[in-house]
């Protein structure tokens, strides 16, 4: 990822900013600049709480560039509980028994992957199970 | 011309699809060209537009203007340009060849479907390729792979449905086993399900036989108004309609997990617009990228039960001699995937399939023939339906 693109997706990255439109009250993650509900160009910046479930999950063996170093890795659709759906590595599991649809999960600020050519190292988000 | 009206499919070129390391490009483009058009005595100056679908040169082979180079190394002076929709970027330029005869403003056109992947060495260069038609910021860089999110989907239809890890592994079974009844499929040997269950793990449940392999290829069909088209063959066969269908780009945007919906959509838009329904389909060539897709896919364009797509593989019904044969071509699993090449490669097959061409894959009475073409995990879907 570039220096530039990596600065623009850091709010909605590191900490789980989204967009409400003001309008009709529609969320967005990530932030969005339009409502496509409502076609509202006045959206305003929204925190997500950062608890979720699960939604699906798969194991993954054969890594992305850049996520070699994790195999094997969980990965997953979780909700957030404003509704919203996101792709994210589930981190943490001890045991794979746990990952059943409806698990509560909690977004954690992690390591995302190695540096990249310009030298990043990209943070972000991941879901870890709660009380496990 | 109305906006019924049909399209003919005149002429077919295809090259072998694998590794075919002694040509370019160019070169793969030409012997699919050349083979459509010296078939039917065509001249290259007769060709008034070139639509080329491609997925990824530029990623793939750091070259882009495809439309251009290849029309050069062709020696084609028409409008050429390339189009672009990940898996689907060669029915997408099909369809949109359809559109151009159908406007009324072209009688004669060519579609080329084509892709080099084999020129990508490193792994890492060929899976990045692949999952550039993920979302890049929110699935890729969050770790996802297109192994991944089918194999989501996998568990999703697992837990639903009910659906066994060896039925799926039965669509490859049964993909490879067309396949070596097809002279131009890269894959020719048969597979067991024994096979497919050991092979490497790449996002539990899928293993490495479930997944397409990299591949060269290209296909080219040359299209034409009725009209025109009575005046190179007798009897010729029609794309009687050809929907483009939406959902979005994440598959964490979409409602469903165990469907695809702009399949769904594009599949049933074409049945009412012909007045038909899926059970007037004999045979169908689907977007089986992954074993796991060719089972929703069938369930999407209703050619099986909801539900039903994995005990309907497990049965024999989608096999040659079934009730519904899929991928009698061996499907992108079997006859080989270059990516914008397969939307093409299928309306091929079911072009042989319909004039009596197609060998010991031969279906009989054909009614009405189907093509599903999809981009990334379901996000953009083409349906194709055919017939005399």
């Amino acid at each position: 990822m570039g220096v530039a693109r990596s600065w623009r997706t850091q709010k909605s990255r590191y900490r789980l900013t989204g967009s409400k439109c003001t309008k009709c009250g529609a969320l967005y993650f990530p932030i969005n600049i339009v409502c496509i509900k409502c076609t509202s160009l006045d959206l305003e910046e929204f925190q997500f709480s950062g608890k979720a479930k699960l939604i699906e999950w798969t194991r993954v063996d054969e890594a992305a560039k850049g996520f070699e170093h994790l195999v094997p890795y969980y990965f997953g659709i979780v909700e957030l509980e404003e509704g919203v759906r996101i792709s994210t590595q589930i981190v943490d599991v001890v045991d794979e028994n746990i990952l059943q649809p409806g698990l509560q999960l909690q977004m954690t600020f992690r390591k995302l992957g190695e540096g990249t050519e310009e030298g990043i190292i990209n943070y972000g988000l991941k879901a870890e199970p709660v009380d496990w | 011309m109305g906006k019924n009206e049909k399209v003919a499919v005149i002429s077919t070129g295809m090259t072998e699809f694998g590794d075919l390391y002694e040509y370019e490009i160019t070169g793969i483009a030409n012997l699919a060209i050349y083979e459509a058009l010296n078939n039917l005595h065509i001249k290259k100056e007769e060709i008034e537009s070139l639509y080329v679908g491609n997925m990824g040169s530029h990623l793939f082979e750091g070259q882009e203007n495809l439309g251009n180079l290849i029309a050069t190394y062709a020696g084609l002076t028409c409008p050429a340009f390339k189009i672009q929709a990940a898996g689907a970027s060669g029915a997408v330029a099909l369809r949109n060849a359809v559109k151009g005869i159908q406007s009324g403003s072209k009688e004669l056109v060519m579609v080329l479907g084509v892709e080099k992947m084999t020129e990508a060495t490193k792994q890492h260069e060929a899976q990045l390729a692949l999952a550039s038609g993920l979302d890049t910021n929110w699935e890729t860089r969050m770790g996802a792979t297109l192994a991944s999110l089918f194999a989501i989907m996998a568990r999703a239809h697992m837990r639903e449905y009910g659906t066994t890890r060896e039925q799926i592994a039965n669509v490859v079974v049964k993909n490879h086993y067309n396949a070596s009844l097809n002279p131009k499929a890269q894959y020719k040997n048969r597979v067991r399900v024994e096979s497919v269950l050991r092979s490497k793990l790449l996002s539990d449940p899928l293993r490495l036989f479930d997944a397409c392999a990299l591949s060269d290829g290209a296909a080219s069909v040359v299209l034409a108004s009725e009209e025109v088209a009575y005046s190179y063959d007798s009897d010729p066969v029609f794309i009687y309609q050809i929907k483009q269908g939406f959902a979005p780009i994440a598959l964490h945007q979409r409602e469903s997990l165990t469907e695809f919906s702009g399949t769904k959509f594009a599949a049933e838009k074409a049945y009412r617009d012909m007045g038909i329904t899926a059970a007037d389909i004999s045979l169908a060539e689907v977007h089986d990228i992954f074993s796991i897709a060719e089972i929703i896919a069938i369930e999407s364009l209703g050619l099986v039960e909801k539900g039903k797509g994995g005990f309907a593989t497990e049965n024999g019904d989608t096999a040659l001699d079934g009730s519904i044969p899929i991928n009698t071509s061996g499907g992108l699993k079997g006859r080989g995937a270059p990516l914008g090449a397969t939307g093409v490669a299928q309306i091929i097959e079911l072009f042989d399939q319909i004039k009596g061409n197609a060998g010991d894959r031969q279906i009989k009475d054909i009614k009405y023939a189907l093509a599903h073409s999809m981009g990334g995990t379901g996000g953009t879907s083409v349906v194709s339906i055919l017939g005399r």
